[in-house]
């Protein structure tokens, strides 16, 4: 009777597998632990341990002296261009930090950033009707004081590089899939 | 044997300031417990598939990382909160890292050589001041007005009864077969048979799981869960006393695993007495080393395999599994002492 009842709650798919002619047994059993193998278990735990440090297999990259290339695409801080700016304010309305706010410039506002508050959403750059900002891929910027990080509009007109301090990024890799180790890195060019 | 004795003052002296200051003293002290403390991030890092730290010396792979750890807490403020019992709060680190230390003197580390307290029954002795370093850890949770704290030091208070009970039990097991309390006729009686290892297997490995519960190693360190109890007993610890307590679980191991190697692994065994004090004096003592080096690096690899116990999984195989491997372990040099090797 009780076994009756177990089979019509059971799983679909243990159900089709038993029907496709599996032992039932086995299929109910497979989830039971044998007491004897804890022993096992535990070896087993040591000496993949012990695996991984004689013969390490590293999945993170050694970041200042070595760096992923990243995509194209990849949101990393960007520039106005005041120029070709028309002052339609998009950018501020649609910011969800509140980061940007607008500065006037010969009675035109354009848009300058707090890159403390940034989330790098890519909004205000999507949004833009004229395209005025431009992307790079940088952001290994490093701030020693919380001012710098408001930027100003002669700052933000500049590209990222020539006002942020940042650090000096060795050998640039990219990611490759790899079967056995699921990631690995590879030196570009 | 041909101890220096203590009548023989000039060479005595210079051998006691040497024992207690540089070899198996002090200096090794800092230098291993430096080593080991950068090995186990290491090794952690590298079994769970990334670097470790590196930064600091890249050179010779981060080893100098606990130094650059260490000058920072000296730097960093020093905060006695409001509501702690001054005295036992400022204390209770101290003596914890003091009754950690002291049995060291008591340890005949090197061949043809006391140590510099010499007493008949020097493994009683080390055993009993070993002991007393969990009571001021307990002092150390009760004094900090701070619930961690509190818990911390309870759990501590648990597993130390639990776990004592048996490592005494083993350890003072050998004594049946060995037939002495002193550690130097321990590793003469070794040297003309088996490794204590071999002798009795259940005691060493009594020995050594409650050696990982009272330095507080990876599967019991239940008393200073970082994830539960933000530090357990040293919650309210910063600055320079953070880095004391932080150090006491890693001394405590140091000195555990120098009584374990020499009632156990033989001490400095492979060599012998040649006469020459200076030879004996380093070769002894770098060999008891490198015995306990290995067994503080299997201790901290653990860290890297093993998850946590809960508190009351840990009282339970204590008082059931490891209580009663110890008796196993009585009862084996029983059999051994009255029946095979008289």
């Amino acid at each position: 009777m009780s076994l009756r009842i177990v089979e019509e709650e059971m799983d679909p798919e243990i159900k089709e597998l038993i029907e496709k002619g599996f032992d039932k047994t086995k299929v109910l059993k497979v989830s039971l632990p044998k007491p004897g193998a804890v022993v096992q278990r535990n070896v087993d735990a040591l000496l993949t341990g012990f695996k991984y440090v004689v013969k390490p297999m590293r999945l993170t990259i050694d970041y200042p002296y070595k760096a992923v290339e990243y995509p194209e695409g990849y949101r990393g801080m960007f520039r106005v261009d005041d120029n070709k700016c028309v002052g339609c304010s998009l950018c501020d309305v649609v910011c969800p930090a509140d980061a940007i706010r607008l500065v006037l410039k010969d009675k035109k506002k354009v848009p300058v950033i707090n890159w403390g508050r940034c989330i790098f959403c890519y909004f205000c750059v999507d949004i833009c009707p004229v395209e005025a900002f431009e992307t790079t891929k940088y952001h290994d910027a490093v701030f020693t004081r919380f001012e710098d990080m408001l930027t100003t509009l002669e700052e933000f007109t500049k590209r990222p590089e020539d006002y942020v301090p940042m650090r000096k990024i060795g050998k640039r890799y990219k990611v490759v899939i790899d079967e056995y180790r699921g990631l690995r890195y590879e030196p570009v060019g | 044997m041909v101890y220096i004795g203590p009548l023989e003052i000039p060479g005595r002296l210079i051998y006691d300031f040497l024992h207690i200051f540089i070899l198996p003293g002090f200096g090794a002290i800092l230098v291993l417990v430096i080593l080991i403390i950068w090995a186990e991030r290491k090794i952690a890092g590298l079994v769970q598939l990334r670097y470790g730290p590196l930064h600091v010396s890249r050179r010779i792979g981060g080893a100098l990382q606990l130094v650059a750890d260490l000058i920072r807490y000296s730097l960093q403020e020093f905060i006695v909160p409001e509501n702690v019992d001054k005295i036992a709060y400022l204390m209770a680190p101290a003596l914890a890292l003091l009754f950690a230390v002291i049995p060291i003197a008591f340890m005949p580390t090197a061949p043809g050589i006391a140590p510099p307290i010499y007493v008949e029954p020097n493994l009683l002795l080390i055993l009993a001041v070993i002991s007393l370093a969990p009571i001021f850890v307990i002092v150390t949770g009760v004094a900090s007005d701070n619930k961690f704290a509190f818990i911390g030091s309870l759990r501590e208070a648990f597993l130390m009864i639990s776990y004592e009970i048996p490592f005494i039990i083993s350890i003072l097991s050998t004594a049946f077969i060995y037939g002495t309390l002193d550690l130097y006729k321990i590793v003469e009686a070794q040297s003309k048979a088996f490794l204590g290892v071999l002798l009795n297997p259940f005691a060493a490995l009594v020995a050594y799981i409650a050696i990982l519960r009272i330095t507080g190693r990876f599967p019991f360190e239940i008393s200073e869960a970082e994830s539960e109890l933000v530090m357990g007993p040293y919650t309210e610890y910063s600055g320079l006393m953070y880095g004391v307590a932080m150090g006491i679980g890693y001394i405590k191991l140091y000195v555990y695993t120098l009584l374990f190697s020499i009632v156990f692994l033989g001490g400095w065994l492979p060599i012998s007495s040649t006469g020459n004090i200076v030879f004996d004096y380093i070769l002894g003592n770098i060999i008891l080393l490198i015995k306990a080096s290995i067994l503080m690096l299997i201790a901290v690899f653990l860290r890297s395999v093993y998850p946590r116990y809960r508190i009351d999984q840990a009282v339970r195989l204590g008082w059931s599994l490891i209580l009663i491997l110890s008796g196993a372990a009585v009862a084996w040099s029983l059999i051994i002492r009255l029946i095979i090797w008289r």
